[in-house]
């Protein structure tokens, strides 16, 4: 929340901000940054609601799809991603199953398309869990910064899903994930910015 | 010896010249085969030929079904997708799936590739191309498949994944395929047919090879099973299995002889008439046939079971005189069985199918040059004993022959057949003749029920004059199969439309096609209502036109591209008719049959199970047919020979009980009897024969000592190794061998209990 005002205010703001970040980090800066901090202060418990801002940029597009809806963790094993502009469309992860809510017709996508789609909601769903095994299990990951601005680089551990996904990038404080970024193969790239809730009031 | 010593060499240079030209023969034409098939019947109808067209060449026979087995889920499913990634690179294989559609991996096989735009209906108008792009734009914000962009760039109807996904030869239900004891399944499709040995036997490797380079733990197994999988596997085994049985088989001889006949060097003399027999047999083969199989290289030494005899007889006589003086006592009963035994082979010969054939050629050729050089060579090398104690004083009787044993045995079985035999006495299933160990086919099933490949027991066939009018009617054919399956009569179908439209057809759909400016100018209008770039779909609309003039698709542009097979699955031509063949999954056989009846055009239901049984049925009926007019040749030979009408009545009522005994104790054990049993009886008819024939003989006391000797020898020896063979776990090696033993031992009692001797007599 903090860091999102920084970007809107000028350098006048940002001494100001300077001290703030010394008092509330002060204690976890001292310590190493490590995985399982940033999840227990990112962790949600379910059931909860994000909305998100996503650009798509693709070689064959002319200008990015910017796509905006909600992220919903209704239950542990079941995140929902739902599009609300400029079209509706929602993905289910629930347990193994991948479910595709177009124009009201379900349908289960071929699994080669829902792998990214998949291993990329897994990992979120993960990270807001506070699931370190599981994303240990999916990704090779690099933790970066501050706990109070961290990047968490993950890279997938299966060869089939980094044939399409190459790497996501986590952004996010001491309270919330705050973007993520999708590198896929063939120049295609994702950038999903997480709304806070109180900022989106 | 020395008396006979030029003529010995002059006969020895003889045989051994004819050796060498057999070897001659054998060394500049002997092909061998394991082509299986070639012990199917010739094909007689047009199902019937359907039939054996899909067993030899048909999409499930291509299959190999690979399964993993020993790890957690996801390492199998890891594996399973490395494989499959590696396997689809390979020049062997058409098709490989593991349940999972990906498209990634997909490659667009020709003619699909150039003419995508024909093989469907394509709307053109300004809101279906709309519609897809609007499609598109959102399968973009799934995205991470570069496959998909490549093809919307040219295919923006995705046209080609639902034709692409219509050919899969199983339902695909984009779930990893695991069996119910958790072995991740996947299916590989091979271009060449299961026939072709060599091919597949580089598909097999390709397979090893790419479960090695996957990371593999130990622990990981690997399970081959299919047609093709199975005759690679069964060219070893058998070769295997039948090598082991024979040394084994051939060692238990060697001991046995000796036992018997004390003698070293009459183990190598047994040895001539065998070996001269495998050779010259084998060679003439080579000669009427183009290619020998393995089969009737395995199996028709073992019918030369009866050709050991001929020695053996010689052997017990002559330990009282000279080999000379021996064969001329015994060769004519000796030349009764031999001609005996040669008609039925020879019977063999001109029935059933091709491996039969060479079967009968085989051993037909390979007993009558045994029984020649028993008769002629041999003789020279066995001088008589010392201490001889030449011919008895005593005068040839005829024996009381008893036939009461043998039609008591007879109908008493024939009896016990109707109380207990309920099955009925014939296997008629066409798998019944597989080599392939039960267990094994038992793993196929299991394995290939995970990956649901239809049922291809029912198949629609279509018929017509011309490939144009079959085609056409195949189209017509489509749209009432729609209706049917909207009605539940059938689940879903595969027919030769689906890639292969009638020149009408396709030229309509070219004509469908806008003219280039028209479709720019939709395309555009499009566009715009998109984020899609202007020149996104360039691709597409060049295809568009390129398609309008293309040249129409026919049979001959499938040549050597993948779909080659599948084409040839679907549409065959029999001599001056084309016929189309309707894959079925879960149809209702009854009423899609009676539906079918009502359509116009040239279409029947095919239940390939049952023209299988009819088949096998006809087989074996012609084969019994053939064989039982060689036994009335034989019977007709032995009153020609014998002129003694009790003796032959006595003789063939022994023949037919000790048939019918073993006919019994085999159906009983082996569940029916199958073609290969037919085959493996007449090898007991023949040893039965020559039993009867030598133990009815009229002799001096001493000669009758001898025959006994010889014909407890013969019988001794055959059992045991034919039980040898018994042991088998190849169906073929067990049914000859339990027939052959069980056969051997029946006769051999049935032929002692008929003919009565005094007690002082046995030696």
């Amino acid at each position: 929340m903090i860091l999102n005002y920084r970007t809107q205010h000028g350098t006048v703001a940002l001494s100001r901000l300077l001290v703030i970040f010394l008092l509330l980090c002060a204690p976890a800066y001292a310590a190493p940054l490590d995985l399982k901090t940033v999840f227990e202060n990112v962790a949600v418990t379910a059931p909860a609601r994000v909305a998100f801002r996503e650009e798509r940029h693709n070689p064959m597009l002319k200008e990015p799809i910017v796509l905006t809806g909600y992220l919903e963790y209704l239950k542990p094993g079941h995140l929902r991603k739902v599009i609300e502009t400029p079209f509706e469309e929602s993905f289910l992860i629930a347990d193994d199953q991948i479910e595709i809510d177009r124009d009201g017709k379900v349908r289960n996508l071929s699994l080669s398309k829902s792998k990214p789609i998949r291993a990329m909601l897994g990992g979120i769903e993960a990270i807001l869990a506070g699931q370190t095994d599981k994303l240990d299990e999916m990704f090779n990951y690099e933790l970066t910064g501050t706990s109070c601005s961290w990047s968490l680089r993950l890279e997938p551990r299966s060869r089939k899903i980094s044939s399409h996904l190459t790497s996501m990038l986590v952004k996010g404080d001491e309270e919330i994930l705050s973007s993520i970024r999708v590198e896929m193969k063939k120049g295609e790239w994702s950038l999903m910015d997480i709304l806070h809730p109180k900022a989106d009031q | 010896m020395n008396i006979h010593g030029g003529k010995l060499a002059r006969v020895t240079v003889l045989w051994i010249l004819l050796a060498l030209v057999s070897a001659a023969i054998l060394t500049t034409r002997l092909q061998l085969t394991f082509d299986l098939s070639a012990f199917f019947p010739r094909e007689t109808s047009l199902t019937q030929e359907i039939l054996l067209e899909q067993l030899k060449n048909g999409p499930g026979s291509r299959l190999i079904v690979i399964g993993l087995k020993g790890e957690s889920r996801d390492q199998l499913a890891e594996i399973s997708d490395l494989m499959k990634e590696s396997l689809t690179t390979r020049p062997d294989f058409l098709n490989v799936l593991n349940g999972e559609y990906a498209l990634e991996s997909a490659v667009i096989p020709e003619p699909v590739k150039s003419y995508y735009l024909l093989l469907d209906d394509i709307e053109y108008s300004q809101a279906s191309l709309d519609d897809a792009l609007q499609q598109r734009q959102r399968d973009l914000t799934i995205g991470g498949s570069s496959f998909l962009l490549e093809l919307m760039a040219r295919d923006p109807f995705l046209q080609t994944l639902k034709i692409l996904q219509r050919l899969a030869p199983v339902n695909m239900t984009d779930e990893l395929w695991f069996a119910e004891d958790g072995s991740a399944v996947l299916l590989a499709e091979t271009r060449a047919p299961a026939i072709d040995i060599a091919a597949q036997e580089r598909a097999i490797m390709s397979i090893r090879q790419a479960f090695r380079d996957s990371p593999v733990s130990d622990s990981v197994q690997l399970e081959l099973t299919g047609v093709g999988a199975f005759s690679v596997e069964l060219q070893n085994t058998i070769r295997a299995e039948a090598q082991k049985r024979t040394i084994l088989a051939i060692t238990a001889l060697l001991v046995v002889l000796f036992v018997i006949y004390r003698k070293f060097q009459l183990l190598l003399l047994a040895a001539l008439p065998i070996g001269m027999g495998f050779l010259v047999g084998l060679a003439t083969v080579a000669l009427i046939f183009n290619s020998v199989h393995g089969i009737t290289l395995a199996f028709g030494f073992t019918l030369m079971g009866v050709a050991i005899d001929y020695p053996l007889h010689l052997f017990s006589h002559a330990r009282q005189q000279t080999g000379n003086a021996a064969i001329k006592l015994i060769w004519p009963t000796l030349r009764v069985g031999v001609a005996s035994t040669t008609i039925a082979y020879l019977a063999l010969a001109l029935s059933g199918s091709d491996g039969l054939a060479q079967l009968g050629a085989f051993t037909a050729s390979g007993v009558i040059v045994a029984a020649l050089v028993t008769r002629y060579w041999l003789p020279h090398f066995i001088a008589a004993p010392n201490g001889v104690t030449t011919t008895s004083k005593t005068s040839p009787r005829s024996r009381p022959l008893a036939i009461l044993p043998a039609l008591l045995t007879l109908l008493v079985t024939v009896l016990g057949a109707q109380l207990l035999l309920k099955d009925g006495l014939w296997e008629d299933r066409l798998s019944s003749l597989s080599p392939v160990p039960e267990h094994r086919l038992l793993r196929d099933g299991q394995l290939r029920s995970a990956a649901g490949t239809p049922d291809m027991r029912y198949q629609l066939v279509l018929r017509a004059k011309s490939l144009e009018s079959l085609l056409r009617d195949n189209e017509s054919v489509d749209l009432l199969l729609q209706q049917a399956a909207a009605d539940g009569l059938l689940e879903s179908w595969q027919s030769v439309s689906l890639i292969l439209p009638s020149q009408f057809v396709q030229k309509q759909r070219q004509q469908a096609i806008p003219p280039t400016d028209e479709l720019h100018f939709r395309l555009q209008e499009a566009v715009v209502k998109t984020p899609f770039r202007e020149d996104a779909f360039e691709l597409f609309e060049t295809n568009a036109t390129l398609a309008k003039s293309l040249m129409p698709l026919s049979p001959a542009l499938f040549e050597a591209t993948a779909l080659d097979s599948w084409l040839d699955s679907h549409l065959i031509q029999v001599a001056d008719q084309w016929a189309s063949l309707i894959s079925i999954s879960q149809p209702k056989p009854g009423e899609l049959a009676a539906r079918v009846e009502t359509w116009e055009q040239q279409i029947e239901i095919v239940d390939l199970h049952q023209s299988s049984l009819d088949l096998m049925r006809d087989y074996r009926s012609d084969a019994i047919k053939t064989i039982l007019f060689a036994s009335l040749l034989i019977i007709a030979l032995l009153l020609f020979e014998q002129k003694e009408a009790r003796r032959v009545l006595w003789i063939v009522l022994t023949v037919m009980a000790s048939l019918t005994v073993t006919v019994f104790v085999v159906t009983s054990l082996h569940a029916g009897l199958t073609i290969i049993h037919l085959v493996a009886l007449l090898l007991v008819m023949g040893l039965g024969l020559d039993y009867a024939l030598f133990v009815s003989r009229t002799e001096t006391e001493v000669e009758q000592k001898a025959t006994r000797h010889a014909v407890v020898a013969c019988a001794l020896t055959t059992t045991m190794t034919f039980g040898i063979l018994a042991g088998s776990s190849i169906p073929m090696l067990k049914f000859i061998g339990l027939t052959i033993a069980i056969g051997s031992a029946t006769s051999f009692i049935l032929a002692f209990a008929g003919s009565r001797v005094s007690k002082r007599e046995i030696s």
